[in-house]
Parts: C-alpha cells; sequence; structure tokens
C-alpha cells in the first residue's frame, strides 16, 4: 500500500462520517454497526435518525417502493412483502394476526407503520429496519369498531398512536355511539383515554363510523391525525365540518370546515405534507368516474383550493387500462413527483404528475372482480428511514 | 486561464498554505458557503478557505469549473445542438475520470465538500466509500477504511443477532 495512501477513515471528523453514512441504505446502517464502537454509538443516535429522515424526505428520486399484506397458509397468520417481492422470504410474518382481517395505514409516519387486527391488536412496524413491537392489549375485546392513525409529535419527538373507538356506555344507545379515544406513546406501556370534547360528539361519531365501514385509517398531516366526517350520518342537513382532526402534540381535537361540495364518497390523503381531499367526479347520468380532483387545505384561511385534476377518462385511452367503470381510486400518497393510486382488483399504479403517465406497479393476489375489499387497507408506502418502533425493549419476529 | 470574458466577477480563493486562485462567481457559488458569504457581503477581496490545502481545493475548482450550469451565450448554443441526455452522460464520465483518485484524497475530498457544502462533489465523493460499506464484508470495510475492530467477539455476535436479516 502506498504510504500517500494510509489515511483512515477514522480521522474524519463525526460530522462528515455521518455524511457518508446517511447516504447508505438502511440494511448497510445496520451491518455499519459492527464495524466499530464509535460507529454503531453513531448510526443509533436521534441525530443520526434525524439527519436520515431529512436527507429521504428531501430526495425526489427515492423510488417508488410498496409493501403489502399477504395471505399465508395459516387464516392466523400474514405476511409483510415488498412490492418487488421475487417470492422469496417475506420481510417478516406476523402470527396472531388474522390473514383475512388484517390491515395497515398505507402512509408511513416517519417510516413507521401501523398495523391493526380485530381480534389480535395492533404494531407498529418499520419495514426498512424490519423491527416491529406489539402495542399493549386494549381494555375492548372485539377491535372491529375501532380507527387508528400513527402520529408523530414534533415537540416531544415522540411517537404516539391514536384510536376512536366504540366505549362501553352507561345505556345501549350511549355504547353505540358516543365514540371514545384514547392515545398510547410509543415505548410507553398503557393507553391514555382522551377525553373527545371541543368538538360536538356527533362529528367525532360521524368519523368513527365512516372510517369503520370503509376500512380507512386517519390520515396524518401536519402535526395532525385527519378523520372525514361522513356527511350523511344522522346529519339532517350537510355537517359544517368535513374533518374531525387530532393534534398529536396538544392530544386535543378541532375540525377543519367543509368544502365547496358535497363530499360524500370523498377520502382525504397527505400530499406534500398538506391535508387534502380527493373527490370523484362522475359522469353526467352515469355511474362511471370520469376524474379524481385534489383540493387541499389552505393554510391561510382553513378553505379548500383545487390542486390538482386526474382525468381518468383520458389516461384510460392513453395507458389502456380501465379506471372508470364502477371502481374505486384512492390517492394513498405521493412519493417524488409520482402519486400513488389504488385502485380495484387489487392494481396499484403510480401517476406521473409532470407527464400524466400512469405506470403500474404492483397487483394484489387473491382480489376477484366481485369481491369488495379495498385494497388500500392492505397495501403501504415504502420509505428507508431509521426510526425505533419503540425506545427499548425487546423486539418481536 | 487564458482570456477572461468581461462583465464576469471574479472571486479570489486562497488556500491556507498561500496559494491564491481566482474563479468566476458563479463557479465559487457552486459551494452554498461561499454562496453565503458573498450574499452576506462577506467577500470583499478575498475568501480564506481554512482546512483545504492548494492541492485538493485546484481539484475542487476543477469540478465546480465543470458543473456551473452553462448560461449566456456559449451555453445556449451548447444545449441547441448537444441534447441534454448527452451532456449528462458526459458530465458522468467526467465524473467517473475525476474520481480515480488515492483514498487518501478521497477522504479529502469528502471533507473540502462538506465544509465547502457542494452537494454533488459530497455525493460523488461519497459514493465509492458507500458501495464499499454496501456489499462487502465487515473486515473489507475495516480495512478499507483502516478501522479497527474494538468489539468483544460476544458483542459483535449479539449486534449480528439483532438484525440478523441484514448481514445475509
Amino acid at each position: 500500500m502506498m504510504m500517500a495512501d494510509n489515511k483512515s477513515m477514522a480521522m474524519l471528523p463525526e460530522e462528515m462520517i455521518t455524511e457518508v453514512l446517511v447516504r447508505l441504505p438502511v440494511k448497510a446502517i445496520l451491518r455499519s454497526r459492527a464495524v466499530c464502537r464509535r460507529w454503531a454509538a453513531l448510526v443509533s443516535s436521534e441525530e443520526f435518525c434525524a439527519a436520515k429522515e431529512a436527507a429521504g424526505a428531501g430526495s425526489a428520486t427515492e423510488p417508488v417502493k410498496l409493501l403489502f399484506l399477504s395471505r399465508t397458509a395459516r387464516f392466523d397468520s400474514t405476511e409483510v412483502r415488498p412490492s418487488d417481492d421475487d417470492g422469496g422470504m417475506p420481510l417478516l410474518t406476523l402470527n396472531g394476526m388474522r390473514r383475512d382481517e388484517a390491515r395497515m395505514t398505507s402512509t408511513p409516519c416517519r417510516g413507521l407503520t401501523l398495523l391493526h387486527d380485530p381480534y389480535g391488536g395492533f404494531y407498529v412496524l418499520n419495514a426498512a429496519t424490519r423491527a416491529v413491537t406489539m402495542l399493549p392489549p386494549c381494555e375492548d375485546k372485539i377491535l372491529h369498531s375501532t380507527t387508528a392513525g400513527l402520529g408523530f409529535d414534533a415537540k416531544t419527538k415522540e411517537s404516539k398512536v391514536v384510536r376512536l373507538f366504540i366505549g362501553d356506555g352507561v345505556t345501549p344507545w350511549e355504547a353505540f355511539t358516543r365514540a371514545r379515544c384514547e392515545v398510547h406513546t410509543l415505548g410507553g406501556d398503557r393507553w391514555r383515554t382522551i377525553s373527545v370534547e371541543g368538538v360536538p360528539c356527533k362529528f367525532a361519531e360521524a368519523a368513527l363510523f365512516g372510517a369503520v365501514c370503509d376500512k380507512l385509517a386517519p390520515v396524518f398531516a401536519d402535526g395532525f391525525l385527519h378523520w372525514l366526517i361522513h356527511p350523511k350520518f344522522h346529519f339532517a342537513t350537510r355537517p359544517a365540518a368535513a374533518v374531525l382532526s387530532f393534534s398529536v402534540a396538544d392530544e386535543t381535537f378541532s375540525w377543519v370546515r367543509a368544502p365547496p361540495f358535497d363530499w360524500e364518497g370523498a377520502h382525504l390523503t397527505e400530499l406534500d405534507s398538506g391535508l387534502c381531499m380527493v373527490r370523484e367526479d362522475l359522469l353526467p347520468r352515469a355511474s362511471v368516474l370520469s376524474s379524481l380532483e385534489i383540493w387541499k387545505v389552505r393554510e391561510d384561511n382553513g378553505g379548500w383550493s383545487l390542486e390538482h385534476r386526474v382525468d381518468l377518462v383520458r389516461l384510460g385511452y392513453k395507458t389502456g387500462y380501465v379506471l372508470t367503470v364502477p371502481q374505486y381510486v384512492r390517492v394513498v400518497g405521493k412519493q417524488g413527483k409520482k402519486m400513488i393510486l389504488a385502485t380495484s382488483f387489487g392494481r396499484v399504479f403510480a401517476y406521473d404528475l409532470m407527464s400524466q403517465t400512469l405506470e403500474l406497479i404492483l397487483r394484489l393476489g387473491g382480489i376477484s372482480r366481485y369481491e369488495t375489499e379495498r385494497p388500500v387497507a392492505r397495501i403501504s408506502l415504502f420509505k428507508e428511514r431509521l426510526t425505533p418502533v419503540q425506545r427499548h425493549g425487546a423486539k418481536l419476529q | 486561464m487564458a482570456t477572461r470574458e468581461a462583465g464576469k466577477k471574479m472571486i479570489m480563493l486562497k488556500s491556507p498554505d498561500g496559494m491564491e486562485f481566482e474563479v468566476e462567481e458563479a463557479v465559487a457559488m457552486e459551494s452554498q458557503t461561499i454562496r453565503k458569504m458573498i450574499e452576506d457581503d462577506c467577500a470583499d477581496t478575498a475568501i480564506l478557505i481554512p482546512n483545504i490545502n492548494s492541492k485538493i481545493l485546484s481539484r475542487v475548482i476543477e469540478y465546480c469549473n465543470k458543473h456551473v450550469p452553462t448560461t449566456g451565450a456559449t451555453g445556449a448554443a451548447a444545449s441547441d445542438t448537444v441534447a441534454p441526455a448527452a451532456l449528462a452522460e458526459d458530465l458522468k464520465i467526467w465524473d467517473a475520470e475525476f474520481i480515480k483518485v488515492n483514498r487518501a484524497t478521497r477522504f479529502d475530498l469528502i471533507q473540502a465538500a462538506s465544509y465547502l457544502n457542494i452537494k454533488g462533489l459530497l455525493d460523488l465523493t461519497s459514493q465509492t466509500t458507500i458501495d464499499t460499506i454496501s456489499d462487502n464484508s465487515l473486515e473489507e470495510i475495516r480495512s478499507f477504511l483502516s478501522t479497527k475492530n474494538d468489539y468483544l467477539p460476544e458483542e459483535e455476535q449479539t449486534i449480528r443477532r439483532e438484525n440478523q436479516w441484514a448481514f445475509q
């Protein structure tokens, strides 16, 4: 070896090693923990985790990758697989989670995905590090009427799971209608009860029922978890609010005012860290989808403004994919310049907003033409992040 | 540097070993650190670049010269005749040649790119290190980086066990 070539990486200051290591894929970062103590301490730190988050969030070129829940031979077990699955080993297998009931949040929060099975309970997964943790059991045994999401408290740097559910009331009527709320802070050992006050109780109930019926998880955007308020759920007139919002930092509820259209059948999504509502536009005199309109909440006055319109008819002609017949098209989220659309028959597309082209990126098996199941509850975007699934404690594999 | 086009503002960069480099402002502003100095009006005369010797600084300037976005008359003419994709391809080949340096120089370049905040150069110089860490065994990584393994055998086993899939 040449004398001039004997300079060691160990001589580089910490910030510069960080600069290099933060560019590594998560798998290589996990391996690099075994190089030496200094590196292990560096890549396990909260600062490094944040730097990785910033590096990933800033890159428009991060490839579109998805996760999906796959059925296994056993009814009480579910597999998590990546979209570039080669049929080999799954990322992980969750025993105790029923294959037909399992669902997950479709946009990860800082790399964490919430999984949920009405019988098995809640799990939090980081698909990049393959770490998973089971949350403490909930008091109500059957979690059918639960809707839950994962959010991040930027003040305390904690991740929290928030669930709305039907509680036991004093009278049967109360049990059926009174929505309750519990919060679990990752790394903690229990669920805390949060009072659903500050908003009309009908809003919370309509949000809960809408989410449970459509198997939709709330959307995390801008520090809040957002549920769509179902416009027809025991309201005589159109409600004044369209979205129930929960502040993950303050743990209080608020609402977002109604958009200038009827939002029955619409859904929420997060694009460029802002809350959006996706409205399905039907062709006149036919129950055929013509386009999707994406409305964003304005930061200045809390009103709604039209951001994008996706012409499904034209897109269908151009690409040969039928997207208009009694179809279901959901905007999952955005990766770089591409919007991810989950549609009927388990097809997932990446839609390029600039070139207006469509690319099929995943086809879920086991979903027939006649099945009403909505694939969005079985897929999630994949992000290369290091966020731990809990602070301390053993991992579950 | 035979002739200098009129009207282009020049900046003087000084290395700690006393060498001076006169570069176009646009080239110097490829570095976010220098851009900030210029924008804050801290760059009236010469800018002293600490920690970066003349040998490395000249290479950094060479990189910035190549990567500065071409504008003005000559730039427009070039992009009329050559497709942007071909230009990008040329730049890639040039980059590959540029980074054929020994390890010590590469670490110096990483340090310079980091201090001067030149994202493209940092990506380029880190890439070999990243490839090595991504693809090679731990022993190869340690020898490449001249880093010592300071773990007890049991400790290393524990780390491997914790994320077994990453070591396969």
